[in-house]
C-alpha cells in the first residue's frame, strides 16, 4: 500500500480522496473515527471532516437531499500554504500532503482565513491551528486514513492517482460524473467527488 | 535637569499617567481569562470567524500610527507649515499607537504565555516571501525603531535627522499598513477584502484618522487660539480625505452590488436592509464617522475648534467601526460548495476581547503620558 | 543613519542566531529557497503511529453487535476499529460505535454500588459496598416474594448481559421477563415474518439488498437507524444501480438516492401494500412457479385482493394510482432479485402484524426467498456447542398477557410486551408486580406507555433495582444499583449469531474495571448467592470462551483466536437458487399467504385478526392536531448514547419538522421556538424546541428524532437536551403482537416567547 515517506522512491505519488456521492449515507462515522484518533478537541467547531446534509429542491418542487463529505482538500495550489507566515503549514513535495507543524505556528490564523474550504481550526491544547493530515501516521504503518476505515458505504476512497492501476485511479475512469469544490479559486484540491450511477 | 538635546522633565502631573494605568489595568480581565481558560474559551472567535475584535483593534491601532506618522511628514518633509504643530506629540502618539497594535495582536497570537510570538524571529529565515504576515513582521519590526528614532531626533532637534526618519518611517508606514491591508485583500476566496480599492481605503481612512487625532489634540492641549489657521487647514483636508472616504464606500456599494461574484453579492446584503452589518454600517461607518463630521466641519465653516474636535472623534470612531464591518463582513458567510446555500456565521465580541481592547487604548495612553512624562514635548517657539 | 544599519543587522543576527537549521550566516543573504527546515524535519511529528495493543470486542453502543478491534496504549484505550472479519460491519463502525471510547472515559457513569437515600428520581444516593447492595436486594425482594410469588418480579433488560439476567430472574421463580425489543420496536415485524415464513426478519435483516435490482422501503429508514452490514449493502445495492422506491412520509437519510420517493399519508402502507399485490395478480406478474410450489393460500388470495385496486389505494394513502402500477410492474420485471422491506420499528398504528403481512406477501409472490438479491436464508452456526443447564421456565403464568390463552397467544414469552408489564403494574392486575429488576434499558422516561403512566405505576413497585453502566433516567429512579462494567472492561458470553455466514465472536475486556464497576454475569450471581440459587452461575464468560475453544476444530480456533471472529463459510445462504428444497417452519409448512393460525381469533374478534390482511383507516388527528412522528438519528441509540460528548457535537436536539403549509398557517418561521402538547394528556413539553420548516414532512405531520429529552440530573452533558417524543407517542397496541402502535400520538404546536 502505502509506503514510508522515508523511501526516496515514492517521491511522486499524488494522494488523493476520491469520494463516491452516490455512497454516501450521512451517517457521521467519518467524523467521529477522524475525532477519536486524532484527540481533536471536544469542541462542535473542532473537527478535520464532517457531512454536510445538503437539502434541496427538483424542478418539481419536491425537497431532495444529498450528503456532502468535506475535510482539506491538500490542494495543490494550497492558500493556506501560500500565506504563513513561518513556514509552519506546508506541502510535502513526496506526495502533496499539506500540513502544519504545530511548533512552528504562532497561531495568527492567516491560513484558516485563506482556505476556501474552511478545513482549517485553531487547537487550544496544540497552541497551533491543525487540520486532516490524510492520516500520514496511519499512511506509515500501512492503514488506511480513519474516515475511509470506517466508512460505512464505501463512500470514501484514498489512494496515489498518479498510478493508474491504484484503485483511486480506477475509480475515476469509471465515474459518471467527477467534480471537486471550488474549482474557481484555482486551488487544484485532491479531493474528488465522484458518482457511479447516472 | 537640562541637557544639550533638550531632555527637559517638565512638570508634569502624574495624573494621566495613573489614569492610564487604571485602563491598561482594565486589560488585565481579559488577560486573566486568557491564562485561566484559554483563548479558546476567552475570545469569541470561531472557526469560521477566527479574526476579532483583536485583529480589529490591531488594524485601527497600527492605522493611527500611519495617520498621525503622514500629519508628521507633512510637516517635516513637505515643509507644510500649517500641519508643522505638535510634531513631537504626534510623533509620540504614532509610537504610542504601534505599541498598542503590537500589545493587541500580541494576545491575538497563540501561546501568550510561552512567548510562542518568538517564533516570528526563529522561523524568520524561513523567508515566507509569499506571506503577507510575513512582510508584515519585517516592514512593523523596521517601522518601529525608525519612528523612536524620530521622536529622538525631534527632542534631540536635529531637524535634518529627523528629516530622513519621518521620510523613511512614513513611507515604510504606507507600505506596512498598505501590508497589512493585503493580509485580508490577499485572499481571493473573500470577494469583499479582494478588491483594489480595499488597500486603497485602509490607507485613506487611516489618514482621515490621523487628521483626526490632531484635531482633538490640538483641543486637548489648549492651544486652539495658536493654531487657529491650522485648525482650518487641518480640517479642510480632513474634509476632503471624508469625502475621498465616501465615495470609495458609495462606489463600492454600487460596484459590488454590480458583480457576478455571488459570495460578494450575499455579502453586500449583509450591509443593506436587516443585514446583521447593516446598522454598524449605515449608522457607525457612514453616518457617524463620515457623514456627520463632514456636516460639523461645514456647520463650523472649518474654523470652530470645537466642532472640529467632534469631528475628530467621530472620525476616529467611524475609522473603528470601518473596520469592523470590513474585517468581520468578509469572514460572516461561506459555504462548502457551489451547490449550497450559504452559511451566516456569528460572532460576538467577548468580554474578554473588549478588555484587551480597552487596555491596549490604555496602552497607547501610558506609552503617551510616559513620553510626556520624561520628555518635553512642548513646541519651541519658531 | 548608521544606527539604522546596526538596527536591521542585529535583528538580521538574531534570526540567525535561533534559527533552527543554519541560516547562511549574517553576512550573507540567505537565499529563500533554503528554507531552513527541511520538508521531512518539519513532516518528522507525523510519522509514527502506535496501534497499541489490540483486544477483540463486539460493540455495545446499539444492539446489533458489530464486532469492534479495541487499541489500547499504555493502559488506556485510544482507538476503536472495526473487525473486518465480523460479518456484522465488515471492518466498519457507525459514528455511535467509533464514540465507544466516550461511554467508558466518562466521570458521569455510575462508579460504585449505591442504595437511594432521597425521594425516588430526586437522584440522592449513598455509596454502599457491593454486599450492601445484594443484602439490601434480599432483604427487600425476599419478603415480597414469600408475601406475593416470585411472579412479583419483572425484570427488563436489553444488552449482551441479558443471559445471565434471564438465568437469576428464572432461578428466583418469575416468569415476567420483557425484551422492550419486542414491543417498542421489531414485534409486531417479527410476528408477521413467522406467520408467512416461518422465520423472523430479526434485527440482522436477511434482505440482500447489495445483489438486488429493485429495493422498496416500507419506512425502513436503512440510513437513519443504522446497522452497518445493512447500511453496507444498501450502500452497495446503490452503487450497483438498484432502483430504490422510498415509502416513506418524511424524506429521511434513506431518501437520498431514491428513484422514487412515495410521500405517502401515515398509517396507509398497508393499502398500498394490498395495491401492490392487486396490479401483480391481475397482471399476472407473480413467481408462479414459486408461488405454486412453496406458497399456501394463494387462491384464496387472489379472491380476496380483487377489493383493493389500485384506484382504491390511491385515495387512501394519497399516491395515484398509475405510479402503484408502474412501481408494481418495474418491481415484478426485475423479479426474483428484488425485495420489499417492512420498517424496523414495527410499532406504529396499530395494524402493523397485517401491514408487514402484506409486505411479507409481495416478497413470497416474486420468488425471491433464497435467492441473491432477494431474502437469504440464514444457517446456524454448523458446530456442536458446548450446553449449560439453565433454570426451567416458571411455570406462573406471565402478567403482560402473553402465553397459551392469554390475550396475546402468538408473544413470545422469552421477549414479553413490556407495555403489558408497565400495564400489570400500574394496575397490579392479573396479581401483584412489585418488584423490578432493570438491566441496561431505560424504561422510565422512554416507554411505550406515557410516562405518565409509568411514574404512576412504579409507586406501586416496592423496590427498583436497576444494573448499568450509566445513570439513566430509570436508574436515577432505582432504590439500588449495581454498576456494570462497560463493554470494553468485561468480558461476555461469546456471540453466536446465525446468519448469511454465521459466525462467533469474542468478546474480552481492553483494559481493567476504571470503577469499581462489574460485569453483569458476577453482577448477577452476587444477587444469587444470597438467594442461595448460584448453581446457577457456575460458569463464567471467560470460562464458556475457554469451553468454546475446547469445541471447535483446531484451525477455526486459530481463526477465532487471531481475529476475534470466527466464521463458518460453508453454508448456502441462496438454497432456491442453487436448487436445493428450502424448509419453512410454519404450520402449513409452506410460505402462508393465507394464515390459518389466525383463522380461531378472527371469528371471534374480527377483521383485524384475519388470515389475510383487511385493510383499516388509521385514526386520524382533529382540526388543528398534528400527527407525531418519530424516527431514529445515525447519530444516537437511545439513552445509552446521550451522555456521550462526541455524538453530542453531532446532534444534540431533536427540531421539530413541520411542512411549510403548515407552519405559514400557524404563521411560524423557521428556527422558531415551540412546545409540542398532547392532545390527550394536554402535557406539554417541558422546555420549547426549534422547529424545522420543510416540505420533507407531508403536510398534516410533526416529526421528531426519537431518543431524546432526557432527565437525569447526573449527565453533565446529555440532560434535557432535545425533546423526548415519549411525552406525545400514543399508547395504542397491535390487537395481534400485542406490541405498541406510537404513531397515533396527535398533538399541537404552539409558539414559544423566546
Amino acid at each position: 500500500m502505502i509506503s514510508t515517506v522515508n523511501q526516496k522512491s515514492n517521491k511522486n505519488q499524488n494522494l488523493a480522496m476520491v469520494i463516491i456521492g452516490d455512497r454516501c449515507i450521512g451517517c457521521d462515522a467519518c467524523y467521529v473515527a477522524c475525532k477519536t484518533d486524532w484527540d481533536v478537541p471536544a469542541l462542535k467547531e473542532s473537527y478535520r471532516t464532517k457531512v454536510w446534509e445538503v437539502e434541496g429542491e427538483d424542478n418539481l418542487g419536491r425537497p431532495t437531499i444529498s450528503f456532502l463529505p468535506v475535510l482539506c482538500n491538500h490542494c495543490q495550489n494550497a492558500p493556506c500554504v501560500t500565506v504563513c507566515p513561518t513556514g509552519a503549514s506546508f506541502q510535502r513535495e513526496e506526495d502533496g500532503i499539506v500540513l502544519v507543524n504545530s511548533d512552528m505556528c504562532i497561531g495568527c490564523k492567516a491560513c484558516m482565513i485563506a482556505c476556501p474550504y474552511d478545513a482549517r481550526y485553531y487547537d487550544e491544547q496544540k497552541k497551533s491551528v491543525d487540520k486532516c493530515t490524510f492520516c500520514l501516521p496511519r499512511l506509515n504503518n500501512g492503514l488506511d486514513p480513519a474516515c475511509v476505515a470506517t466508512c460505512v458505504g464505501g463512500s470514501r476512497n484514498f489512494g496515489d492517482i498518479s498510478d493508474s492501476e491504484s484503485s483511486v485511479s480506477k475509480l475515476l475512469e469509471n465515474a459518471t460524473s467527477i467534480s471537486r469544490l471550488k474549482e474557481d479559486e484555482g486551488t487544484l484540491p485532491n479531493v474528488y467527488y465522484i458518482t457511479v450511477n447516472d | 535637569m537640562q541637557n544639550a538635546v533638550g531632555f527637559v522633565r517638565p512638570k508634569h502631573n502624574n495624573i494621566w499617567l495613573i489614569l492610564s494605568c487604571f485602563i491598561v489595568l482594565v486589560g488585565l480581565y481579559g488577560v486573566v481569562q486568557v491564562f485561566l481558560h484559554g483563548q479558546e474559551e476567552s475570545y469569541g472567535i470561531t472557526r469560521e470567524v477566527p479574526w476579532g475584535l483583536l485583529i480589529i483593534g490591531y488594524s485601527f491601532f497600527v492605522g493611527i500610527t500611519l495617520g498621525t506618522a503622514v500629519v508628521g511628514a507633512l510637516a517635516h518633509v513637505f515643509k507644510i507649515d500649517s500641519f508643522n504643530i505638535m510634531s513631537k506629540k504626534l510623533a509620540l502618539v504614532s509610537v504610542s499607537s504601534l505599541i498598542a497594535g503590537f500589545f493587541i495582536i500580541y494576545w491575538d497570537l497563540a501561546g501568550p504565555y510561552d512567548l510562542q510570538v518568538l517564533r516570528l524571529v526563529v522561523y524568520f529565515a524561513e523567508f515566507k516571501i509569499t506571506s503577507p504576515i510575513w512582510w508584515l513582521v519585517v516592514l512593523y519590526a523596521s517601522e518601529l525603531p525608525l519612528l523612536a528614532f524620530e521622536v529622538y531626533f525631534l527632542l534631540s532637534q536635529k531637524e535634518n535627522s529627523a528629516f530622513y526618519a519621518s521620510l523613511i518611517g512614513t513611507s515604510l508606514s504606507i507600505v506596512a499598513y498598505g501590508t497589512m491591508a493585503l493580509v485580508f485583500d490577499a485572499n481571493s476566496s473573500r470577494p469583499l477584502w479582494h478588491t483594489s480599492s480595499f488597500a486603497l481605503f485602509f490607507i485613506i481612512s487611516a489618514i482621515a484618522g490621523g487628521f483626526g487625532v490632531v484635531l482633538v489634540m490640538i483641543f486637548l492641549n489648549n492651544v486652539t487660539q495658536k493654531y487657529k489657521k491650522s485648525i482650518i487647514v487641518l480640517s479642510k483636508t480632513l474634509f476632503f480625505l471624508l469625502t475621498f472616504m465616501l465615495v470609495i464606500d458609495f462606489w463600492n456599494v454600487v460596484i459590488n452590488s454590480y458583480s457576478s461574484d455571488v459570495l460578494l453579492g450575499a455579502t453586500m446584503r449583509l450591509f443593506i436592509g436587516k443585514g446583521v452589518l447593516a446598522y454598524n454600517f449605515y449608522f457607525y461607518e457612514i453616518i457617524l464617522g463620515i457623514i456627520l463630521p463632514m456636516f460639523l466641519l461645514l456647520v463650523g465653516r472649518f474654523k470652530s475648534s470645537v466642532l472640529a474636535f467632534i469631528s475628530g472623534i467621530l472620525t476616529i470612531v467611524g475609522l473603528f467601526f470601518s473596520r469592523y464591518d470590513a474585517v468581520i463582513g468578509g469572514q460572516l458567510l461561506s459555504r462548502p460548495s457551489e451547490s449550497m446555500k450559504f452559511v451566516l456565521h456569528n460572532y460576538s465580541v467577548s468580554a474578554s476581547e473588549i478588555s484587551i481592547f480597552v487596555g491596549s487604548i490604555g496602552v497607547l495612553f501610558f506609552v503617551y503620558f510616559l513620553g510626556a512624562k520624561f520628555f518635553n514635548l512642548e513646541e519651541s517657539t519658531l | 543613519m548608521s544606527r539604522h544599519n546596526i538596527t536591521r543587522r542585529g535583528f538580521l543576527k538574531l534570526a540567525g542566531a535561533t534559527s533552527i537549521a543554519g541560516v547562511t550566516g549574517v553576512t550573507g543573504f540567505p537565499s529563500p529557497l533554503h528554507a531552513s527546515m527541511s520538508e521531512s524535519e518539519k513532516s518528522s511529528m507525523f510519522l509514527k503511529y502506535d496501534r497499541g495493543v489490540l483486544s477483540p470486542s463486539f460493540c455495545e453502543m446499539c444492539f446489533w453487535n458489530c464486532g469492534v478491534d479495541v487499541y489500547t496504549r499504555e493502559g488506556k484505550i485510544h482507538k476503536l476499529e472495526g473487525n473486518k472479519f465480523n460479518p456484522n460491519n465488515n471492518g466498519h463502525l457507525c459514528a455511535k460505535g467509533n464514540s465507544g471510547i466516550e461511554s467508558t472515559y466518562d466521570a458521569d457513569r455510575v462508579q460504585f454500588p449505591l442504595i437511594r437515600t432521597g425521594k425516588r428520581g430526586e437522584g440522592k444516593f449513598k455509596k454502599v459496598s457491593w454486599d450492601e447492595a445484594y443484602q439490601y436486594i434480599f432483604d427487600k425482594l425476599e419478603p415480597l416474594i414469600k408475601e406475593y410469588g416470585a411472579q412479583t418480579l419483572a425484570t427488563f433488560m436489553h444488552g449482551t448481559g441479558e443471559p445471565h439476567v434471564h438465568t437469576l430472574t428464572k432461578a428466583l421463580g418469575s416468569p415476567n421477563i420483557v425484551v422492550p425489543a419486542y414491543s417498542q420496536c421489531l414485534g409486531s415485524r417479527d410476528m408477521a415474518w413467522m406467520f408467512t415464513f416461518g422465520t423472523t426478519p430479526s434485527g440482522h435483516e436477511p434482505f440482500d439488498m447489495a445483489n438486488s435490482k429493485h429495493i422498496i422501503l416500507f419506512g425502513r429508514n436503512m440510513a437513519g437507524a443504522v446497522q452497518v452490514r445493512e447500511a453496507e449493502d444498501f450502500a452497495q445495492g446503490i452503487a450497483n444501480g438498484a432502483k430504490l422506491t422510498y415509502i416513506d412520509p418524511r424524506l429521511s437519510e434513506s431518501g437520498v438516492n431514491a428513484t422514487d420517493w412515495l410521500q405517502i399519508n401515515p398509517g396507509t402502507d398497508l393499502a398500498l401494500a394490498l395495491a401492490f399485490i392487486h396490479v401483480i395478480l391481475r397482471d399476472g406478474l407473480e413467481n408462479i412457479e414459486f408461488v405454486s410450489k412453496y406458497c399456501y393460500g394463494y387462491d384464496k388470495l387472489v379472491e380476496h385482493i380483487k377489493q383493493y385496486t389500485p384506484e382504491w389505494a390511491s385515495k387512501k394513502c394519497g399516491i395515484d394510482a398509475k405510479t402503484i402500477e408502474r412501481i408494481a410492474w418495474s418491481f415484478a420485471k426485475d423479479a426474483p432479485h428484488v425485495v420489499a422491506i417492512p420498517a424496523r420499528r414495527m410499532t406504529r398504528y396499530g395494524n402493523d402484524v397485517q401491514t408487514v403481512r402484506a409486505i411479507a406477501i409481495i416478497n413470497a409472490l416474486m420468488g425471491n426467498w433464497g435467492v441473491p438479491g432477494g431474502i437469504w436464508v440464514r444457517s446456524k452456526v454448523p458446530v456442536k456447542l458446548p450446553e449449560y443447564e439453565e433454570p426451567k421456565q416458571p411455570s406462573a403464568r406471565r402478567a403482560d398477557g402473553v402465553g397459551d390463552g392469554e390475550a396475546y397467544p402468538f408473544a413470545p414469552p422469552n421477549l414479553g410486551r413490556t407495555n403489558g408489564m408497565y400495564e400489570a403494574t400500574l394496575k397490579q392486575k392479573p396479581y401483584p408486580i412489585k418488584a423490578w429488576l432493570v438491566y441496561d434499558t431505560n424504561p422510565i422516561y422512554h416507554s411505550s406507555s406515557g410516562v405518565n403512566n409509568i411514574l404512576k405505576a412504579i409507586k406501586n413497585l416496592d423496590i427498583i433495582i436497576a444494573i448499568d453502566t450509566q445513570f439513566s433516567d430509570t436508574v436515577m429512579y432505582a432504590d439500588v444499583v449495581l454498576p456494570e462494567s462497560t463493554y470494553l472492561e468485561r468480558y461476555d458470553n461469546p456471540h453466536i449469531q446465525s446468519d448469511k455466514i454465521p459466525f462467533i465472536a469474542l468478546r474480552e475486556p481492553a483494559i481493567k474495571p476504571i470503577y469499581d464497576t462489574k460485569g453483569c454475569y458476577d453482577i448477577c450471581k452476587g444477587i444469587a448467592q444470597k438467594f442461595n440459587i448460584q448453581r446457577w452461575f457456575e460458569h463464567p464468560p471467560k470460562d464458556k470462551i475457554n469451553d468454546l475453544y475446547g469445541s471447535l476444530e483446531a484451525d477455526k480456533a486459530k481463526e477465532l483466536r487471531q481475529n476475534g471472529v470466527v466464521r463458518f463459510e460453508d453454508v448456502d445462504p441462496y438454497p432456491i437458487a442453487s436448487g436445493a428444497e428450502p424448509k419453512f417452519n410454519t404450520s402449513s409448512k409452506k410460505i402462508q399467504l393465507y394464515v390459518s393460525d389466525l383463522e380461531d381469533m378472527y371469528q371471534k374478534n374480527g377483521d383485524d385478526f384475519s388470515p389475510m390482511p383487511i385493510y383499516k383507516d388509521p385514526p386520524l388527528p382533529k382540526d388543528g392536531e398534528f400527527r407525531l412522528l418519530i424516527g431514529k438519528t445515525p447519530r444516537h441509540t437511545q439513552a445509552r448514547t446521550q451522555n456521550n460528548w462526541i455524538l453530542l457535537e453531532l446532534q444534540d436536539d431533536s427540531p421539530v419538522w413541520m411542512h411549510p403549509d403548515d407552519a405559514k398557517r400557524l404563521g411560524f418561521v423557521d428556527n422558531q421556538m415551540v412546545y409540542i402538547i398532547n392532545s390527550v394528556t394536554k402535557v406539554k413539553s417541558k422546555y420549547p424546541e426549534k422547529l424545522k420548516v420543510t416540505n420533507r414532512i407531508k403536510s398534516g405531520n410533526i416529526f421528531i428524532h426519537h431518543g431524546f429529552g432526557h432527565r437525569t440530573k447526573a449527565w453533565t452533558r446529555g440532560y434535557e437536551k432535545g425533546t423526548g417524543d415519549n411525552f406525545f407517542v400514543s399508547e395504542g397496541v397491535d390487537p395481534i403482537s400485542g406490541a405498541a402502535a406510537f404513531n397515533n400520538g396527535f398533538v399541537k404546536i404552539v409558539k414559544a416567547l423566546k
